[in-house]
C-alpha cells in the first residue's frame, strides 16, 4: 500500500469511528465511493477494531515479568473495555461489578456505567445467549429506562454491558429522603410502570424488579436499570419455553420474587406485576410485604407462597415514620385493593398487564372507581358460587320456570280464544315469508352483480316483519332466535367482512349488536343450548372483526375477550366437537392477532403461540382436517408477521414463516385451484424473504421472493382486472428486486422493478388523486430504480461520461419518487417506510456527488 | 548504579543530542544493562510488591539512571524512546527463549483463529452444557504473542513508522498515552488515534496468522 493510500485509510478509519456504529456503513459507502478495495480494507480494520478488546493494552512487561499478579486487585481500573476506559468502581452485585467509565475518543468524555459479569458467570453458553439478548436490549429506547449503549466481551471472555450512567438514588430512598407525599410517590411509580410496560411490549420480562434497580435522578426522573443481567440469566420469558429449565438459575432478590419465581417456574409479565406490587407496597408503607431477616430462607419462601400480606394501610399505620403512618387512612380501600391484587399468589388473578395496574392507579388518582375492587367482588361472587353450586342451580331453574310461566300467561291473555287459531296461522305465514325472503331469496341473489340495492330492500323488509312479529309474540324464544339470525344477516349485508356489502359499517355494527343482545338473553335462559352458544360465538366473532377493522380497539377487544371466554366454555364441555375445540384455538388466535396489531406484541405472540400449540394438538387427532391445517399455517405466519413488525427477533420470525410455509405450501400444491391458499403462500414467502433480508441472507431471501413473484404473477395473468392481484404482484416484484440490489445483481433488480412499474401503471388507483397503497408502492418502485442507477454509477466501472449519465438517470427516478413518498409520509401506516426511503436518497446519490467533484 | 550529578547516562544523552553518534552505543549498553537487571529481579521476585505497582520498568530505569534535576525534556524523551526499544528486545528475547524451552525450539506461532475456533465449535454443539472451560487468554500477554507482535510490529513500521513507535512505547515501554505524546512531541489525541488504528491493524495481522 502506498503512503497516500495509507493516509486515506487512516483518515477514514478515524472518521468512521466517530460515527455512531449504525451509521458507519452508510458513511463508508459515501466516503469510499466505488473504491471496493479501500472499502474492504476499512471494513476489515474496523471489524478488527471491534474485537480488539484490551489487546496489548497491558504493557508486555507486566505479564512477562510476573507483574500482572500484583495488579490484580485493582485490575479493572484504567483498563479499556470496548471504546471505554474504566475510571472507578461504582458497586458490586451478586454476579457483576459496576464501574464508571468514559469514552476515550470522545471529546466531552461522556460517563457511562459498565457492568462486567463476574468470572464465574462468564461461561460460554451464557456468552452466546448474551449476544442475542443484547441485540434486543439495544432496541429499547424509553425515557425511563437506562439506555444500553454497547456490549461485548472483554479479552478474557467476560461479558460486559455499557449503559447510561445515572446519578441518582434508589426509588425508596429517594421517596423517604425527599419526604414525598402519597400522590408524588404514586406518580413516580406510574412512570416506572410505563417503563416496565414498554419492556413487556418488546417481548421482554425484567424478572428482577426491585427498589435498588430503579434510580431517581436529581431532576426526579425515574430510570429503570439492569435488565441486561436479569434478562441474561433469565432467558425464559414469553418466547422461550424450551429454555425453562434455566429459570432455576435466577439470582433473584427473594423479597421481591413472585411465588412462581420462588417455585422456579416460568417468569412472565405477571411476575413483573407482582414485583411492582412489592415495590409499591414498600414505597407506601416503608416495609416489604414479606420479610425475614438474613438470607433467602425456607421461611421467606413459605411466606411468599402461602401467607397473605398485611393490608398496606395496616402496615403503614404501624410504621415508625410519621410520614408513612400519615398515609394509612388514604391507603385504606382502593390502594389496599390495588396492591393486594398485584400481589395475588395466582398470576391469573393479578392485573393482566402492567398497563392495567398503572391505569388503576391513575383511576384512583383521578377519583374514578378502580378495577381492583370490581375484580374483588367478582372473585368473591365466584367463590360463593363455587361453595353453593347446587343451591344456585335450583334458584336459576326456578327463575326460568317462573319467567316461562309469566310469558305464557300474558300471551294467552292477550288473545281471545276464538281468534287464536287464525292469528297463529297468520303469524306463522308471515314468519315463514320473512325467513324465506331473508335466507333463501337473499342467498340466491347475493352474488349477482348489481343486486346490492335489492338485497338491502329485501333484508330491510324481512326485518320489519320479524320485528313486528316479535313485538306481537312477546318473548317467544324460537322467534327471538330467528330475529337474531335476521339481524346478523342484515349486518352481513350492511358491512359484513366476508361478503360484498353495502359499506354501511355503523349500520352493520348496530345490527350485530342487536343480534348479540337477543342471543345473550336467550342463552342466559337456555344455557344448555349449545347451538345457541355457537351462534353467539359466531356473532361475537363478526362483531370483533368489524370493530377491529374500524380501529375500535376497546370495542373489538371486549368482543374478542367474550369470544375467547365463550369458545373456551364450549370446548371444555365433555363432548365438545373438534370444531368447538378448533374454535377455541381460533378465538385465542384472534385475540393474539389483535393484541399484536395493537402494539401488545408480547401478549399477542403469547396467544398466537397458544393457538398454534392447540392446532398442533388437534391435528394429532385429525391429521387430514383441511381447515385445521390452513388455520395452523395462517397462525404461524401471523406470529411471524408480529415478530417482524414489533420485535427485531428476525430469526424467530423466519422460523415461524418457515413452519407456516411447510404446511400451506403443501396444501396449495394439492389444491392448485384454491386462490386463497396461493395468496397465503405468496405472502408467507414474502414474509420469510423480509426476515432473511433482515438477517443478512439476501441470497435465500431472493429465492423465496422469486417464488412469490411467480405465484402472484400467475394470479394477475388469470385475473388481469383484479386490482388486488395487481398490487400483490407488484409488491412481490419490488421486494424481489430489493434483494437483488443487496446481492449486487443490478440487471435482475432492474428487470423486476420495470415489470413492477408496468403492472402498477395500469391500476385505476394510480390515476386517481386519492392516496393508496398502490401509489406508495409506485413511489417505492421509482426509488428502487433510482437506487439501481446510483449503485451502477458508484461502482465506477464505466467511463466518466457514462457514469454521469447513470447519475442523471438515478436523479430522474428519485425526482419521480420523492413527491409520492412525501405524501405517503403523512399517513401513519406508511410513514416509517416512506420517510426511510426518502431520507436515503441523498446517501444513494453521495457517489454521484463525489464523482461530480472529481470531474471538476 | 552510583547516585549523583555525574551519572553517565545523563551526560551521554546530552552528548548524543549534541551530535556525538558514538555516545549512542554506550548509552544503549548502559540502559540495556539496567533494564535487564531490573527485569531479572522482577522475575526472581526479589522486589517488594508495592514499589512496582503500575510503574513501567523504563520509569524505574529512568529514576535510577538519570539525574532528575539536570535533564531537559528532549533528553527525557530520547531516553524513553530508547528504553522502550530496548525493553522490546529484552521482552522478545525472553519470550523466544521461553518458547524454545517449551517446544524444543522452532515451532510456528499459533494464530489466534486456531486458538479460538475449536472453542466455538464445541460451543455450537452444546449450547447448554454445564461444563464449559474457562476461556483462554487471547491477548497480548502470552509468550507466543509477544514474539508474534514483535514480528507484526516490524511489518507495521514499514507501513507507518510513527505508529510502530507508538506501539513500542505503549506496549513494550509501558508508557501512558500522555507520556508517549510528550516523547514524540505530538498531541494526546493524535497518539490515541494512531494507537487505536495500530491495535486494530496488529490484531488483524495476528488473527490472520500471517
Amino acid at each position: 500500500m502506498d503512503d497516500v493510500r495509507w493516509q486515506r485509510v487512516k483518515e477514514l478509519f478515524s472518521a468512521a469511528l466517530e460515527q455512531e456504529p449504525h451509521a458507519r456503513s452508510a458513511f463508508l459507502d459515501a466516503a469510499c465511493g466505488g473504491d471496493a478495495e479501500l472499502r474492504a480494507e476499512l471494513d476489515s480494520l474496523l471489524a478488527s477494531h471491534d474485537s480488539t478488546g484490551d489487546f496489548i493494552e497491558t504493557p508486555a512487561a507486566h505479564r512477562a515479568l510476573g507483574l500482572a499478579e500484583e495488579r490484580e486487585p485493582q485490575s479493572w481500573i484504567g483498563r479499556r473495555v470496548g471504546d471505554y476506559r474504566i475510571v472507578e468502581e461504582v458497586g458490586r452485585g451478586g454476579m457483576s461489578e459496576v464501574y464508571k467509565g468514559v469514552r476515550d475518543d470522545d471529546e466531552y468524555h461522556k460517563e457511562v456505567a459498565i457492568k462486567v459479569l463476574r468470572r464465574d458467570y462468564g461461561t460460554r453458553s451464557l456468552l452466546k445467549r448474551f449476544k442475542v439478548e443484547v441485540q434486543i436490549l439495544a432496541t429499547l429506547d424509553h425515557p425511563n429506562i437506562a439506555r444500553l449503549l454497547d456490549a461485548g466481551s472483554t479479552e478474557d471472555g467476560l461479558p460486559y454491558l455499557v449503559m447510561d450512567y445515572i446519578e441518582g438514588q434508589p426509588i425508596d430512598e429517594y421517596c423517604s429522603t425527599h419526604r414525598l407525599g402519597l400522590t408524588k410517590r404514586l406518580e413516580l411509580f406510574r412512570a416506572l410502570c410505563t417503563a416496565v410496560q414498554y419492556v413487556h411490549q418488546h417481548l421482554m420480562v425484567h424478572g428482577d424488579l426491585k427498589c435498588s434497580n430503579v434510580l431517581v435522578s436529581s431532576q426526579g426522573t425515574v430510570k429503570l436499570l439492569d435488565f441486561g443481567i436479569a434478562r441474561l440469566l433469565n432467558p425464559t420469558p414469553a418466547l422461550n419455553v424450551a429454555d425453562q429449565k434455566l429459570t432455576s438459575f435466577v439470582a433473584l432478590t427473594p423479597e421481591y420474587a413472585s411465588p412462581e419465581q420462588v417455585r422456579g417456574g416460568a417468569i412472565t409479565t405477571a411476575s413483573d406485576v407482582y414485583s411492582l406490587g412489592v415495590m409499591l407496597y414498600r414505597l407506601l408503607t416503608g416495609v416489604l410485604p414479606h420479610r425475614v431477616s438474613g438470607e433467602f430462607s425456607y421461611d421467606l419462601a413459605t411466606q411468599i407462597l402461602h401467607s397473605q400480606a398485611t393490608p398496606p394501610s395496616v402496615a403503614a399505620r404501624q410504621s415508625a415514620s410519621a410520614d408513612i403512618a400519615g398515609f394509612a387512612r388514604q391507603l385504606r380501600g382502593d390502594l389496599d385493593n390495588i396492591i393486594l391484587m398485584a400481589l395475588e399468589k395466582d398470576p391469573a388473578r393479578r392485573y393482566a398487564s402492567v398497563e392495567a395496574l398503572e391505569e388503576d392507579i391513575r383511576r384512583h388518582l383521578d377519583g374514578f372507581p378502580v378495577r381492583a375492587r370490581a375484580a374483588g367482588y367478582f372473585y368473591q361472587l365466584s367463590k360463593f358460587a363455587g361453595r353453593h353450586k347446587a343451591g344456585i342451580a335450583a334458584v336459576s331453574l326456578l327463575i326460568v320456570t317462573l319467567a316461562g310461566g309469566i310469558i305464557a300467561t300474558s300471551y294467552m291473555a292477550r288473545e281471545a280464544f276464538r281468534e287464536r287459531e287464525r292469528a297463529e296461522r297468520h303469524f306463522n305465514e308471515v314468519r315463514k315469508l320473512a325467513n324465506t325472503l331473508m335466507f333463501d331469496f337473499h342467498g340466491a341473489i347475493q352474488n349477482l352483480p348489481g343486486a346490492t340495492p335489492a338485497r338491502q330492500m329485501l333484508v330491510e323488509n324481512s326485518l320489519k316483519y320479524l320485528e313486528a312479529l316479535s313485538a306481537e309474540s312477546g318473548n317467544e324464544p324460537a322467534l327471538q332466535r330467528e330475529l337474531a339470525a335476521a339481524y346478523e344477516k342484515v349486518g352481513d349485508v350492511q358491512g359484513g367482512f366476508r361478503t360484498s356489502n353495502l359499506g354501511d359499517i355503523p349500520g352493520a355494527i348496530s345490527s350485530y349488536r342487536k343480534a348479540l343482545s337477543i342471543r345473550e338473553s336467550l342463552s342466559k335462559a337456555q344455557p344448555e343450548d349449545r347451538e345457541l352458544r355457537r351462534e353467539l360465538l359466531r356473532n361475537y366473532g363478526k362483531l370483533s372483526e368489524i370493530l377491529a377493522g374500524q380501529g375500535d380497539r376497546a370495542g373489538s377487544m371486549e368482543a374478542t375477550r367474550a369470544l375467547v371466554k365463550l369458545a373456551q366454555a364450549l370446548s371444555a364441555l365433555p363432548d365438545a366437537t373438534l370444531a368447538d375445540r378448533r374454535n377455541f384455538a381460533s378465538a385465542l388466535g384472534s385475540l393474539g392477532f389483535q393484541l399484536s396489531q395493537y402494539d401488545q406484541a408480547g401478549d399477542g405472540l403469547l396467544f398466537l403461540r397458544q393457538a398454534i400449540a392447540m392446532y398442533e394438538a388437534l391435528l394429532q387427532e385429525a391429521p387430514e382436517d383441511f381447515e385445521l391445517r390452513r388455520l395452523l399455517s395462517i397462525h404461524y405466519e401471523r406470529a411471524g408477521e408480529a415478530l417482524m413488525t414489533f420485535t427485531s427477533n428476525y430469526a424467530e420470525a423466519l422460523r415461524m414463516y418457515t413452519k407456516g410455509l411447510e404446511i400451506s405450501h403443501r396444501m396449495a400444491a394439492a389444491n392448485p385451484q384454491d386462490a386463497r391458499l396461493a395468496k397465503q403462500v405468496g405472502y408467507a414467502m414474502l414474509g420469510a424473504g423480509s426476515a432473511l433480508m433482515r438477517l443478512g441472507r439476501p441470497g435465500e431471501a431472493a429465492e423465496h421472493q422469486a417464488n412469490a413473484v411467480t405465484t402472484f404473477r400467475e394470479a394477475l395473468i388469470a385475473d388481469p382486472k383484479n386490482d388486488v392481484a395487481r398490487f400483490d404482484a407488484a409488491l412481490a416484484l419490488e421486494e424481489a428486486g430489493a434483494s437483488c440490489i443487496a446481492l449486487n445483481d443490478l440487471p435482475t433488480a432492474e428487470r423486476r422493478f420495470t415489470e413492477a412499474l408496468a403492472a402498477l401503471s395500469s391500476s385505476p388507483r394510480i390515476a386517481s388523486p386519492e392516496p393508496s397503497n398502490m401509489k406508495t408502492l409506485l413511489g417505492v418502485t421509482y426509488f428502487r430504480l433510482g437506487q439501481v442507477n446510483a449503485r451502477r454509477a458508484a461502482r465506477g466501472r464505466s467511463s466518466a461520461a457514462l457514469q454521469n449519465e447513470l447519475c442523471s438517470e438515478a436523479r430522474r427516478w428519485f425526482d419521480l419518487s420523492a413527491p409520492i413518498l412525501e405524501e405517503a409520509e403523512t399517513f401513519p401506516s406508511w410513514h416509517a417506510l416512506a420517510r426511510g426511503k426518502r431520507q436515503q436518497i441523498p446517501k444513494e446519490l453521495a457517489g454521484c456527488t463525489d464523482l461530480a467533484m472529481t470531474a471538476r | 548504579m552510583e547516585q549523583g550529578a555525574d551519572r553517565p547516562v545523563t551526560q551521554l544523552l546530552a552528548k548524543w543530542r549534541g551530535g556525538n553518534e558514538a555516545a549512542l552505543g554506550e548509552l544503549t549498553a548502559l540502559i540495556y544493562q539496567e533494564l535487564r537487571a531490573l527485569a531479572q529481579r522482577h522475575l526472581r521476585r526479589e522486589r517488594p510488591n508495592h514499589t512496582i505497582q503500575r510503574t513501567a520498568l523504563v520509569h524505574e530505569a529512568f529514576v535510577r539512571l538519570i539525574n532528575q534535576q539536570s535533564v531537559d525534556w528532549q533528553s527525557r524523551a530520547h531516553f524513553f524512546a530508547l528504553a522502550s526499544n530496548l525493553m522490546r528486545r529484552i521482552l522478545v528475547d525472553h519470550a523466544r527463549a521461553r518458547l524454545a524451552e517449551k517446544r524444543g525450539g522452532g515451532a510456528a506461532v499459533v494464530s489466534l483463529d486456531e486458538i479460538i475456533s475449536p472453542l466455538d465449535a464445541e460451543d455450537a454443539g452444546a449450547p447448554g452444557s454445564a461444563h464449559v472451560p474457562e476461556p483462554q487468554h487471547i491477548d497480548g500477554e502470552t509468550d507466543d504473542d509477544v514474539a508474534a507482535i514483535d514480528t507484526a510490529l516490524t511489518r507495521l513500521a514499514s507501513l507507518d513508522e510513527r505508529q510502530a513507535r507508538i506501539v513500542e512505547m505503549r506496549y513494550f515501554g509501558g508508557l501512558t498515552i500522555e507520556e508517549t505524546a510528550e516523547v514524540l512531541g505530538i498531541s494526546d489525541a493524535t497518539v490515541k488515534r494512531e494507537w487505536t488504528l495500530a491495535r486494530a491493524w496488529l490484531r488483524r495481522e495476528l488473527a490472520h496468522g500471517a
